[in-house]
């Protein structure tokens, strides 16, 4: 066990030493069921093929509404801020959350089967991170006051946890727990996984999911001060499916003979609910 | 252990053979009375076969330390209801009475060791007895690793006053 | 490093958790420094100790009682396979529930030692619904800290079916009212709480939640349990939420309006 341990370090030491030059950083995820990331900058997550994490060059897309802070002259800079910064030469950054131990500013360690990376530089200098994962790996985000949250194309279990930042998931299929307290959760789920519940919920924003119209589930929509809305054929609520509870409104209903337990709620936000 | 939790239940011997003695000492450290110890090991392994589904990957040796915890205290809480403290001591002092100890240091040890309430003494026998790491430890009670190693610092500094006060 | 960093590191010294750097720097210091050795040497007798005690063997009984568990459990597999078609309807946890308690039920046989073997009918079925209830309590107090907060989430979601939990179950709700990580986890967990208005416990929490929780979404579901249930101690410090700069404002409605409902 411990010579294996020896082995795993060495390969990812000497991993870190050859990417270190290179403009993606890329580590082995042997052994690793779930990857935690805490950054508090915008993060876009995407499935790749092998089981390998990769950390790349964020590219603008139509998912991402927030690169106002962006300079695209220096695009490379965009990724890595201070990556050619003259003066740093000869020095060695050193950050208060951590040991820089991939060279891109950022930490990782590993707890059991759980890959925890930190972000150790501030929003500021890092204008977007892209990170490349395999489909299958459970993922836990926490993006700080202004970070927003991309995923696209998971069959995993995601976490994600924003303040003001917006919550992007694209072709996932659950099970998915997910909360900000300001931003707008938008959700494109591309089947629905039976296992276990999907909450999504934002304090003072909009909640807007789209489901297969096959979808299995007992919905559940709870908006204290918005609307509901919806384009599927809702079974007519039992009585008390429509009660007041306080001054929540509360729709319990199920779709296609009931399934998997939806959540979705906003205090003062508007809930969607879109048929595809 | 994924093997059982799919249901291959011959997995579950090589589970006991691999843990039965760890379990029973762990327990055996807490309170010096076998046949109690006995008995809450087989429950640990009862638990697992019947909760063999809701382990879901992850650290074998955290899972099942935090079922092992979880039946210890339950079997606290039990005895603090049916017979008190005092009774509970004495069986504990008698037991180790009737074993000769080899050596002064260790009966020292478990001496000090009472001095502990049951939160410290289960970290401690954890960390130095099961050779636990802090890692897992913070997963088994459900605390972050670095606020475990602070409370075992300050314990093994509690019981080096004490165990060097009264020798 | 000075003395009182050195006797942190101590112990992690001993432990070969330092990095060579580190090392190296108590090492040196534990030769200069006279109050520091002793620190050392007392460290290293303790953990000697600890390492003298000698591992207890348990006897053969233990071995014996659980190769008859196995083989019991096992059997149980079998049988299990057969009676699958007929209830494969149901949802898989819902299954599984039944299979497990069936199982339950033939180890509590087993160790409560009863040998009457020839029991009513009708006695066995309300037996198997008291021991799946026990399930339902057992898995839900089992998943409800898995890493998973959809697990979580799911745990306790098993509470809706229960008329009047063990105060086990609604203490593990209460918890992960308060201290989850996951928001939703805590949403979900008050919204599973607001089911037991009359239980003191439940009541107590909540009055407690209303000071410590910061999410508004919670703060609204907290503030209307204790609406409903009419709770006068809310009212203190319910106002104290009015006072404070950092209440959002549609908080401050709520509770004005809840206020207004409870006098």
């Amino acid at each position: 066990m411990k010579r294996t341990g020896i082995i795993l370090n060495l390969i990812a030491f000497l991993s870190v030493v050859f990417t270190y030059a290179q403009e993606d950083y890329t580590k082995s995820l042997n052994g690793i069921t779930k990857v935690q990331i805490e950054t508090g900058t915008t993060v876009k997550i995407i499935a790749g093929t092998g089981n390998e994490l990769k950390f790349s060059k964020y590219e603008h897309d139509e998912l991402d509404h927030n690169h106002e802070n962006c300079d695209h002259e220096h695009d490379a800079e965009c990724y890595d801020c201070d990556n050619d910064n003259d003066r740093a030469k000869g020095l060695k950054a050193v950050y208060s959350g951590g040991v820089d131990n991939t060279g891109f500013g950022m930490s990782i360690s590993q707890e059991g089967s759980v890959l925890r990376i930190k972000d150790l530089k501030s929003w500021m200098q890092r204008n977007g991170l892209q990170i490349t994962l395999p489909k299958t790996m459970d993922l836990h985000i926490d993006s700080g006051n202004l970070g927003t949250a991309i995923v696209v194309g998971f069959s995993s279990e995601i976490e994600v946890n924003t303040n003001v930042g917006n919550i992007t998931l694209k072709n996932v299929t659950g099970p998915i727990t997910a909360h900000t307290s300001t931003g707008t959760i938008e959700v494109d789920f591309s089947s629905v996984n039976q296992s276990s519940p999907i909450t999504l919920s934002s304090s003072t924003g909009i909640v807007d999911v789209s489901l297969p119209s096959n979808t299995k589930a007992n919905l559940e929509l709870r908006s204290t001060m918005g609307t509901i809305y919806t384009d599927f054929d809702l079974q007519k609520p039992s009585k008390d499916g429509m009660k007041v509870v306080g001054s929540t409104r509360k729709i319990e209903t199920q779709l296609n003979n009931g399934g998997v337990k939806i959540v979705l709620r906003s205090s003062t936000g508007n809930v969607y609910l879109r048929k595809k | 252990m994924l093997d059982v939790s799919r249901g291959n239940l011959d997995a579950m011997a090589h589970i006991f053979e691999r843990y039965n003695k760890r379990l029973f000492n762990f327990y055996f450290q807490m309170i010096r009375d076998k046949d109690v110890c006995e008995d809450m090991t087989q429950t640990v392994f009862y638990k697992v076969m019947r909760y063999r589904t809701s382990y879901k990957g992850g650290q074998f040796v955290s899972w099942i330390f935090k079922i092992a915890r979880n039946v210890f205290s339950d079997h606290y809480q039990k005895s603090k209801k049916t017979i008190n403290n005092a009774d509970l001591e004495l069986v504990a002092q008698k037991n180790e009475e009737s074993k000769i100890e080899k050596n002064d240091n260790v009966a020292h040890l478990h001496q000090v060791l009472k001095i502990l309430n049951k939160e410290e003494k289960e970290l401690i026998i954890l960390n130095r007895f099961q050779g636990i790491k802090y890692d897992k430890l913070a997963e088994i009670v459900g605390s972050s690793e670095g606020a475990v190693k602070v409370k075992v610092h300050r314990i093994i500094k509690k019981l080096k006053t004490v165990y060097f006060e009264t020798i | 490093m000075d003395c009182k960093n050195i006797e942190q590191h101590i112990v992690d010294y001993i432990d070969r958790q330092l990095a060579s750097e580190e090392a190296k720097q108590v090492e040196q210091h534990i030769e200069t420094c006279d109050d520091c050795k002793v620190l050392y040497d007392e460290t290293n007798l303790l953990f000697s100790a600890f390492k003298n005690v000698e591992e207890v063997t348990p006897s053969d009984k233990l071995r014996e009682g659980f190769y008859k568990l196995l083989e019991e459990e096992k059997q149980l597999l079998d049988t299990k396979v057969v009676q699958l078609p007929k209830e494969s309807k149901e949802f898989p946890w819902k299954y599984a529930f039944q299979v497990a308690a069936s199982i339950v039920f033939v180890f509590a046989g087993y160790f409560f030692g009863s040998h009457t073997t020839r029991q009513d009918t009708n006695q066995e079925i309300s037996a198997l619904q008291k021991e799946t209830i026990e399930l339902r309590e057992g898995m839900m107090l089992a998943m409800i800290e898995n890493q998973s907060p959809s697990k979580r989430i799911q745990a306790v979601s098993f509470t809706e079916s229960f008329v009047k939990p063990d105060v086990k179950i609604l203490e593990a709700l209460i918890e992960r009212m308060q201290y989850d990580g996951n928001i939703n986890v805590r949403l979900a967990a008050a919204e599973a709480l607001s089911e037991f208005p009359e239980s003191a416990i439940v009541k107590e929490a909540f009055i407690e939640a209303l000071t410590t929780q910061k999410d508004p979404s919670l703060q609204i579901a907290i503030i209307q349990f204790l609406v409903n249930i009419q709770e006068k101690r809310a009212i203190a410090p319910m106002q104290q939420l009015l006072e404070h700069s950092d209440t959002p404002d549609f908080i401050k409605e709520q509770v004005n309006s809840g206020i207004s409902q409870i006098i």
